[in-house]
């Protein structure tokens, strides 16, 4: 971690969300292609009964991130993609989506030609860990507990590998960027599988149901 | 995912709405925490914002929110897209450069990780500031279009004989009176020009999702109709 020590000492920001201009045309394409086949997925498998979770849950995630952990020299926002796609798997991906847009339209994050890319950043790991964790979180409660503070933890993660995995186009070093963005972000994944682990707890008790969602 | 959709329906009433309010909850408290940090809140995304005094071109980088991007590159194109020249920012988020050629700029701000803004300078911003002498033939040939600038220019050149002071002098004085005097006003204009993001602009993304999760609920009605009247 040595080489990130000059980047540190100075001020740095890291977004999820990718500006317009920033990428170039074959990451922009192959983004926008992933997003729309994951969004048309997650709509065939939405259950129309509960759009109403979705839509809160999409709401949620439109606000997040507005909230910035600022840990020393570094900043980043909440994303809440974990209890995203733990709560609504492959539904997250239109969720997101659609925050997304608003998000770009209201307050300028990312940009409607970066919507495919910051779309497949925030819901493919969103996924990911829905089929990792959806088993674990019905185990004994300590197996449980780990299990959903995983979630929220590693679904950060993995978004900030694949947002330096994006930006490794235009940046030039993979593994110090990456370093970079994992580091401002450690903050945020910590407070989100804790934030994890209470929903998880939650909704066990009043309401397991909702966490029984499985593929039809 | 049928059976999940039996499950809800066999709960009890007092049951059926938890997750709801859980979410509801859920997203309370975050407007809560914003509302509650609203400036660190809004800090999100970068801005650059560039004005002109004499030939020189003075930009400001800011992260909104006020945090500046220290060492951000600042590249400047031209009209056709010709990079022009390029610098860092310092750790104010300024950086200022002399102007190679009067003409429509393009002011691109790179402040890393995804990070870019942009900023479009004209070339009348230019066009007002440009005192050097040898700039003086270029000033005749702009002034001598508007009547009312060539009057006053004629003016100046009687107050100049006057007191002895040449044009050009009388000139750059006003100019750095002008310069001092605007710049309040050109950081108030920086600072408008930063996106705000209002809790109007929080709530109309809301309402928006709100809207559409009740098209959707209201498809989902229609449909389930025209089934039942089968």
């Amino acid at each position: 971690m040595v080489f990130l020590i000059p980047e540190l000492s100075k001020f740095f920001r890291i977004d999820m969300h990718i500006s317009e201009g920033v990428l170039n045309a074959p990451v922009l394409i192959s983004g926008a292609a992933l997003a729309i086949a994951g969004t048309a997925i997650g709509l065939k498998q939405m259950d129309y009964d509960r759009v109403a979770h979705v839509g809160v849950l999409s709401a949620a995630f439109f606000v997040a991130s507005l909230i910035h952990v600022n840990v020393g020299p570094s900043s980043a926002h909440l994303v809440l993609n974990g209890m995203l796609g733990l709560l609504l798997g492959w539904t997250a991906f239109p969720a997101i989506l659609v925050a997304l847009i608003l998000q770009s339209i209201f307050f300028q994050f990312g940009g409607i030609t970066t919507l495919g890319v910051n779309t497949i950043l925030m819901a493919l790991p969103a996924v990911i860990c829905y089929y990792a964790f959806r088993k674990l979180i019905h185990r004994s409660p300590m197996l449980a507990m780990m299990g959903s503070f995983a979630c929220g933890f590693v679904s950060v993660l993995l978004s900030a590998l694949l947002l330096g995995l994006a930006l490794v186009f235009t940046e030039k070093n993979f593994w110090s960027l990456s370093g970079l963005i994992v580091a401002a972000n450690l903050p945020v994944m910590i407070i989100e599988g804790i934030i994890t682990v209470f929903c998880v707890a939650f909704l066990k008790k009043v309401h397991p149901e909702m966490l029984n969602q499985e593929i039809s | 995912m049928m059976n999940t959709v039996n499950n809800v329906k066999h709960l009890p009433h007092r049951y059926s709405n938890m997750p709801g309010r859980a979410a509801a909850g859920l997203l309370s408290v975050l407007i809560f925490l914003i509302l509650l940090n609203v400036s660190s809140a809004l800090a999100h995304g970068v801005s650059v914002f560039a004005w002109v005094q004499g030939d020189t071109v003075h930009t400001q980088s800011k992260f909104m929110g006020g945090k500046r991007p220290n060492q951000a590159l600042i590249e400047v194109f031209d009209k056709t897209g010709n990079l022009l020249l390029k610098g860092k920012t310092d750790t104010q988020g300024l950086f200022s450069f002399q102007a190679p050629k009067i003409s429509d700029m393009q002011i691109v701000l790179t402040a890393g990780m995804g990070h870019r803004a942009v900023w479009a300078l004209s070339k009348e911003d230019f066009l007002e500031t440009a005192v050097e002498p040898e700039n003086q033939q270029q000033i005749n040939a702009i002034t001598s279009e508007k009547s009312i600038q060539s009057d006053l220019k004629t003016k100046i050149v009687d107050v100049s004989t006057e007191n002895g002071l040449s044009a050009a002098e009388v000139t750059a004085l006003v100019e750095s009176i002008l310069d001092r005097k605007l710049k309040p006003l050109m950081d108030r204009i920086t600072a408008l020009n930063e996106n705000r993001i209002s809790l109007s602009d929080i709530l109309g993304g809301i309402g928006y999702i709100v809207g559409l999760v009740g098209l959707a609920a209201y498809m989902q009605y229609r449909g389930k109709r025209s089934d039942a009247e089968k």
